[in-house]
């Protein structure tokens, strides 16, 4: 699975790419290389409209990254979360505590007002 | 009969009476997350609980196909999800909380410039009254008829009324013309005599009373001052003009008064002759004379002079011309 960082304006936009499901094997690779990503205190978007499914380790990846973004007080959205990915954050009552919107557009928008 | 099976998918959830030993053995603690600093502090507390037990999840307990597949694993996934439900409620009731505690602040805040603004213009009236309360002109506050509502210090001694008494009163005839927007000079007959010029200029309260303000000055002085000056340019401009007719008239009355001594000292054997040539030279003696006055007249300035010199009697003078000719 890749990440890849563009820019839109202000907001950095972070994309995982290359995989449908974020799983134990690769939680630990893609938490390091989101995290490198999103160093800098830039407000940002983690599009994950290409993932389909996550495991509990997926999910732990989301936690800590959303974490370490609150800790440099910088704010992060979830974009295109979709499929088994929203109903295991839905299941966790994650979706309430994140900001997930539908497309990267609306999150650019919503970070950028 | 078809068994249920014991996790997963068609699983019988009769796990429900042991939340409360699954609250003990997974340190739920909420009561501890309900009384962080604030919202942002619970959040971090609530972070750092998802990531412990996610991390203490099995990788496969949030698989859809197959659920948890140990009784250890469901009944941490069931201790996440209350957690998780029980940390969205409070999250919820605290964002709720907060927003009805900013728009507390955000009223306390309104309320509190209100009482700033009313502090203030208490203080602007207070001076404003002090203002008003040392001021010789009289300030009038009148309705739509014409009525005194309100009347300063002033009004009263200015419109020779006791002050207390205008309050309720119609303005005075002389004042009552006086219209909205206009400023203007008015001449006040006092009640107990006398009269007073006042400056006098009404304008309309802005508000839906309709009310309006009438400022009054005592310009009397002013106004004889000017008058006085008037009287004086007036004076020194007649003045003027009997110094020149005087200068004038010298020189024609000086041939008349020498011809005739001439003629009366030629007329010795026609006494009417004689008699009539005196006459002349005593009546252009006495135009010298009275030219002569009034030369002096103008150069001294005095209305007063000029008056007693008009009004001498002119029988003290001898005889009279007219009596001569008959």
């Amino acid at each position: 699975m890749k990440v890849l960082c563009t820019r839109s304006g202000a907001v950095k936009v972070v994309r995982l790419e290359g995989g449908d499901a974020l799983e134990t094997g690769l939680a630990a690779e893609v938490k390091r290389a989101v995290l490198e990503a999103l160093e800098g205190a830039e407000d940002a978007v983690l599009d994950l409209s290409a993932v389909e499914f996550m495991d509990s380790a997926g999910i732990g990846v989301l936690v800590s990254v959303f974490k370490a973004q609150r800790r440099r007080g910088r704010r992060l959205v979830f974009a295109g979360v979709c499929g088994g990915v929203a109903a295991v954050l839905e299941l966790l009552k994650l979706d309430r505590i994140f900001v997930c919107l539908p497309d990267v557009g609306s999150a650019v928008r919503a970070l950028s007002a | 009969m078809k068994k249920s099976p014991p996790f997963g998918p068609g699983a019988k959830l009769d796990v429900l009476p042991r939340l409360a030993d699954l609250c003990r053995n997974h340190e739920v603690g909420l009561e501890l997350l309900e009384r962080s600093a604030d919202l942002e502090a619970f959040l971090d507390r609530v972070l750092d609980e998802y990531e412990r037990r996610i991390a203490e999840l099995a990788p496969d307990a949030l698989d859809a196909r197959t659920g948890p597949r140990s009784a250890d694993s469901a009944s941490r996934l069931l201790a996440l999800v209350m957690f998780a439900s029980l940390a969205a409620a409070i999250r919820d009731r605290a964002v709720a909380s907060k927003e009805l505690s900013d728009r507390a602040s955000g009223l306390e805040r309104i309320n509190m410039d209100l009482e700033a603004a009313l502090a203030e213009a208490q203080r602007a009236r207070a001076r404003l009254d002090a203002v008003v309360s040392v001021l010789d002109a009289a300030i009038l506050i009148v309705d739509r008829s014409g009525r005194i509502l309100k009347a300063n210090p002033a009004a009263g001694p200015l419109l020779g009324r006791d002050s207390q008494e205008l309050v309720g009163a119609e303005l005075p005839a002389a004042v009552a013309r006086v219209g909205p927007g206009e400023r203007m000079e008015i001449r006040l007959d006092l009640p107990a005599g006398g009269s007073r010029v006042l400056l006098a200029a009404r304008t309309a309260v802005p508000d839906e009373e309709g009310d309006e303000v009438l400022l009054l000055s005592d310009v009397t002085d002013r106004y004889r001052e000017i008058e006085h000056r008037h009287d004086a340019q007036r004076l020194a401009e007649l003045l003027r003009t009997v110094g020149a007719l005087s200068h004038k008239v010298n020189n024609p009355l000086t041939a008349l008064l020498g011809r005739a001594q001439l003629l009366r000292a030629r007329a010795e054997a026609d006494a009417s002759l004689a008699k009539a040539a005196r006459v002349i030279e005593e009546s252009a003696t006495r135009i010298a004379d009275l030219i002569r006055q009034l030369g002096a007249v103008a150069k001294e300035g005095r209305r007063e002079d000029l008056e007693r010199v008009l009004a001498m009697d002119e029988t003290d003078r001898g005889e009279r011309p007219e009596e001569v000719v008959r």
